[in-house]
C-alpha cells in the first residue's frame, strides 16, 4: 500500500453522507460546529453522472447492486456508495412515521423525546420545505403510474399520487442514474453542498474502518483511502473528533464498523427488511414506461402489510425481466413502450443479522422471511397481477417459478395465490433496510440511547436507519431525516454549551 | 477480471444465443452490432467478490451446459447459435434454483449489451413515445397524518459541492 497519510481534525466526524450522515452535517455545521464528512465513495457531479445504465450502476450503486444476503435463496440489498449515499440512486419517495410506529417507539422502546409528536413535526416541516417535497403532478406521473391509477380506483383499492422530494421534477425517469436537472433533492444537490457552505469539509474515497476509542470516549476515526478506479486501498487516514463521532454509514456497514470498534452486545443484530418484487404487464396501447417520473403512484396497504408502487424500469432492467431467451424473448423486446412494472415491498417480520466477514471487507448479512412473510408477499403479488388486469394488460408475466410465466386471463392469478411460495420461487432485492444498532432507552435491549449515543462509548452516536426500532410499512428516508434532525439539534445545543 | 481465450469465446457465444442474429422475428440485432463481453467484464469487476465468483460459475455452468445436458461433447462455442439459444431457455426454465439464478445472470449481462448498444435500444422501441413535460408543482398533502399545508415554497436549489 502507497503510503498516502490523510490527517484531519474538526468538532465532528461523520460517517458515510446518505439520508442521515448529510442530515446530520446539515444541521451541525449550520448550527456553527466544524465538520467533517468521510465517505466511502466518490462525488459525483451531476452533469458527469453517466447515462448510460451499465455505466450509472458500476460509478454510483454498492457492488453493481450484486451485494447480497447469504444463505440459500441470496437477495440483493441495493445501496448507493457515492455522495449522498442511496439518496442519489433513489426515487425522492416520501412519507412521514406512521403513527402507529411512532408511539410503538415510544410505548415499546422509550423513545419519546426521540420522535415526540409536535418536534418530531416540525423537524418534516423543515425537511419538506428545504428539500421541496410536493405531490407528484398528473402530468408528469407517465403511463406507468395513471394505469395503476385506473386499476386501483376500478379495484377499490386506497391510491394515491406519492409525495417526493423532486418540486420541479419533469419526469424524465432517470432517479437511479442521477436526476439530470437536480429536481430530485438527494443529499448529494442538497444538504452536503449546504453544509459545505456552512463550513463543513467533506473527504471522498474514505473507507472508515474503526472508531479510536480512548478512555471509553470516541476521539476519531481510522480508515483506508481508495483509488478512485479500482476502489484498492492506496493510504489511510486519522480523522480526530473533539466532540463526538457519528456514524451514519447505513444499516450493513454502521454494525460493521461498530464491531470493529469493539462494540458487541447487540450490534448487529434485529436487522428487518421491506424486501420487494415486481410484476410486468403487456398491454395493446404503448405505456412508454421511460417517460413520467420514475415513481409517481402508489397504494399503501399496510393493514395488510405491503405497499404497491409504480416502478419505471430501464430498458436493460425491462428486457431481463421479460421471461426466456432465444427467439420468443426477441418478439417480446420489440415493443418495450407496450409494458408497465409495479413492485410491492412487504413489510417483513423476519429478524436477521449483520456481522462483519471474516479476513475481507465485506459483511455477512443473514436474512430468512418468516412463512408468514412470504403469505404476504404472495398476496401483494397476487393483487398486482389483479391490478395489471383491471389496467387493461393482455399478458402478465408474474416472475414466479412453479407457475406459467405469461397469465393471460384474470382467472390464472388464483394459481398465484394457491401457490406455496419459497423463496426459490421469486426473485426479491431490497433497498429498504433497518435496525441492527436499535436504539431504545434500555442499555439491555438497544446499542444506543434516544439521543442516538452509544450506550456504551460516550461521544460516539449512530445517525442512520440503524437505529430503528423496527421497520414501517412505508418508505424510510423521511424518518430517517428526522430522527436526525431532532438528535443532531439537541447535540449541537449541548455541544455549543459545553463550549 | 481477467478471463482465458476460452471463457471469452464462450461468453460471446453464450450472451449472443440470448437474442441470435439470425432470428426471423422480433428484436434482432445484427451480428457484431453487440459488445457481449464488455458488459459481462464490467458487471463482473464491479460486483462483489461474491458475485464475480458466481458471475464465472454462470458461465463455466453454461458453457458445459451441452455435456452435462447431455447434447453433445463440446463447450456451447461450438453449437450453432439457434440450439444454443434453446439450451439458454431450457436452463433459464430449469427447476433447479441454482441453474435457473445463474443463467439470470447471465441474461442480465446480455440484457445490459443489447440494450446498452444505442442503434438496438432504438430498435426496441423503447423510446418511442418519450414525452418529457415539464409541469407546475402542487402543494403537499400529508401522506400519513393529517398535517397543515406547506405553504411557503423552498429552498433555494443548490448546486453540486464544488470543492472536496
Ligand atoms: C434504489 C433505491 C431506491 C430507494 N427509494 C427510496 C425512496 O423513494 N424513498 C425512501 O424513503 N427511501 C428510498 N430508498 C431507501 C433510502 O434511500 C435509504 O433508506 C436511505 O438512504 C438510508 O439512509 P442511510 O443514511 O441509513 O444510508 P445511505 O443513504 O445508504 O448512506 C450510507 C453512506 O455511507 C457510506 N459508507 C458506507 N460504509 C462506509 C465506510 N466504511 N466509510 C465511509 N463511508 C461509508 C455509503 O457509501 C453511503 O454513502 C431507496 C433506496 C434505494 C437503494
Amino acid at each position: 500500500m502507497a503510503r498516502l497519510m490523510l490527517e484531519d481534525e474538526a468538532d465532528f466526524v461523520v460517517v458515510g453522507t446518505g439520508a442521515g450522515g448529510a442530515t446530520a452535517a446539515r444541521v451541525l455545521a449550520g448550527a456553527g460546529h466544524s465538520l467533517i464528512m468521510l465517505e466511502e465513495g466518490p462525488l459525483l457531479k451531476t452533469a458527469e453522472r453517466p447515462k448510460e445504465l451499465i455505466h450509472a450502476m458500476r460509478r454510483a450503486m454498492r457492488d453493481f447492486g450484486t451485494f447480497t444476503t447469504r444463505g440459500m435463496h441470496p437477495f440483493p440489498l441495493l445501496q448507493g456508495r457515492c455522495v449522498g449515499g442511496s439518496t442519489a440512486i433513489n426515487s425522492g419517495i416520501i412519507w412521514r412515521t406512521p403513527e402507529d410506529v411512532r408511539r410503538d417507539w415510544i410505548d415499546n422502546y422509550g423513545l419519546e423525546e426521540l420522535v415526540e409528536e409536535k418536534g418530531l413535526d416540525r423537524a418534516f416541516d423543515i425537511i419538506e420545505d428545504e428539500l421541496g417535497v410536493v405531490e407528484t403532478a398528473e402530468e408528469i406521473s407517465g403511463n406507468n403510474a395513471l394505469r395503476m391509477k385506473m386499476a386501483a380506483q376500478k379495484l377499490g383499492l386506497p391510491g394515491k399520487a406519492m409525495a417526493r422530494n423532486a418540486k420541479d421534477c419533469e419526469g424524465r425517469g432517470e432517479c437511479l442514474q442521477g436526476c439530470p436537472g437536480e429536481a430530485r433533492q438527494s443529499m448529494d444537490v442538497s444538504y452536503i453542498p449546504r453544509a459545505m457552505r456552512d463550513g463543513a469539509r467533506l473527504h471522498t474515497l474514505c473507507r472508515a474502518m474503526k472508531v479510536r476509542i480512548e478512555n471509553g470516549r470516541a476521539v476519531g476515526v481510522e480508515g483506508l483511502v481508495l483509488d478512485r478506479d479500482t476502489r484498492k486501498p492506496v493510504g489511510k487516514f486519522f480523522v480526530r473528533a473533539r466532540r463526538g463521532v457519528i456514524i451514519a454509514a447505513s444499516v450493513v456497514w454502521t454494525p460493521v464498523i461498530l464491531r470493529r470498534s469493539g462494540l458487541r452486545g447487540l450490534v448487529g443484530e434485529r436487522l428487518q427488511l421491506h424486501p420487494g418484487s415486481a410484476v410486468v404487464g403487456r398491454f395493446p396501447e404503448p405505456i412508454s414506461m421511460g417517460t413520467g417520473a420514475t415513481q409517481a403512484y402508489e397504494i399503501p396497504m399496510r393493514e395488510r402489510g405491503f405497499k404497491i408502487e409504480s416502478l419505471t424500469l430501464p430498458p436493460e432492467m425491462l428486457a431481463t425481466r421479460l421471461p426466456g431467451a432465444g427467439p420468443a424473448w426477441q418478439k417480446l423486446l420489440t415493443d418495450l413502450d407496450h409494458y408497465a412494472q409495479w413492485a410491492s415491498i412487504v413489510r417483513m417480520k423476519a429478524h436477521g443479522t449483520v456481522r462483519p466477514a471474516f479476513a475481507s471487507h465485506d459483511a455477512d448479512v443473514r436474512f430468512t422471511p418468516l412463512d408468514r412473510d412470504l403469505k404476504v408477499m404472495r398476496e401483494a403479488l397476487a393483487t398486482i397481477a389483479k391490478l395489471m388486469f383491471a389496467a387493461g394488460a393482455t399478458e402478465v408475466y408474474p416472475g414466479i417459478a412453479r407457475i406459467p410465466q405469461v397469465l393471460t386471463d384474470p382467472s390464472q392469478v388464483r394459481l398465484i395465490e394457491e401457490l406455496d411460495l419459497t423463496t426459490a420461487d421469486i426473485h426479491m432485492m431490497c433497498s429498504h433496510l433497518f435496525g441492527t444498532a436499535v436504539a431504545g432507552r434500555d442499555a439491555a435491549t438497544s446499542v444506543v440511547g434516544p439521543d442516538l449515543q452509544a450506550h456504551d462509548v460516550r461521544d460516539l452516536y449512530v445517525m442512520d436507519a440503524s437505529v430503528f426500532p423496527t421497520n414501517m410499512g412505508v418508505n424510510p428516508q423521511h424518518t430517517i431525516m428526522a430522527l436526525v434532525w431532532r438528535a443532531a439539534e439537541r447535540l449541537a445545543e449541548r455541544a455549543r454549551a459545553a463550549a | 477480471m481477467k478471463l482465458l481465450a476460452l471463457e471469452r469465446k464462450n461468453v460471446h457465444a453464450i450472451l449472443e444465443a440470448f437474442a441470435p442474429h439470425t432470428a426471423t422475428e422480433g428484436l434482432v440485432p445484427q451480428k457484431d452490432e453487440v459488445d457481449y463481453v464488455e458488459a459481462y467484464e464490467i458487471i463482473a469487476d464491479s460486483s462483489t467478490d461474491r458475485a464475480r465468483i458466481g458471475v464465472r460459475a454462470a458461465l463455466w455452468m453454461a458453457m458445459l451446459a451441452p455435456m452435462w445436458m447431455g447434447i453433445a461433447l463440446c463447450t456451447m462455442a461450438s453449437l450453432p447459435i439457434m440450439d444454443r439459444a434453446r439450451i439458454i431457455d431450457r436452463m433459464l426454465a430449469s427447476n433447479t434454483f441454482i441453474v435457473r439464478e445463474l443463467t439470470l445472470l447471465l441474461k442480465i449481462g446480455a440484457a445490459f449489451a443489447l440494450m446498452g448498444s444505442r442503434s438496438v435500444r432504438a430498435r426496441s422501441n423503447y423510446d418511442r413515445n418519450a414525452v418529457k413535460r415539464p409541469s407546475d408543482p402542487i402543494v403537499l398533502r400529508a401522506p400519513v397524518r393529517e398535517r397543515p399545508q406547506v405553504s411557503l415554497p423552498l429552498v433555494a436549489r443548490t448546486s453540486s459541492p464544488g470543492v472536496v
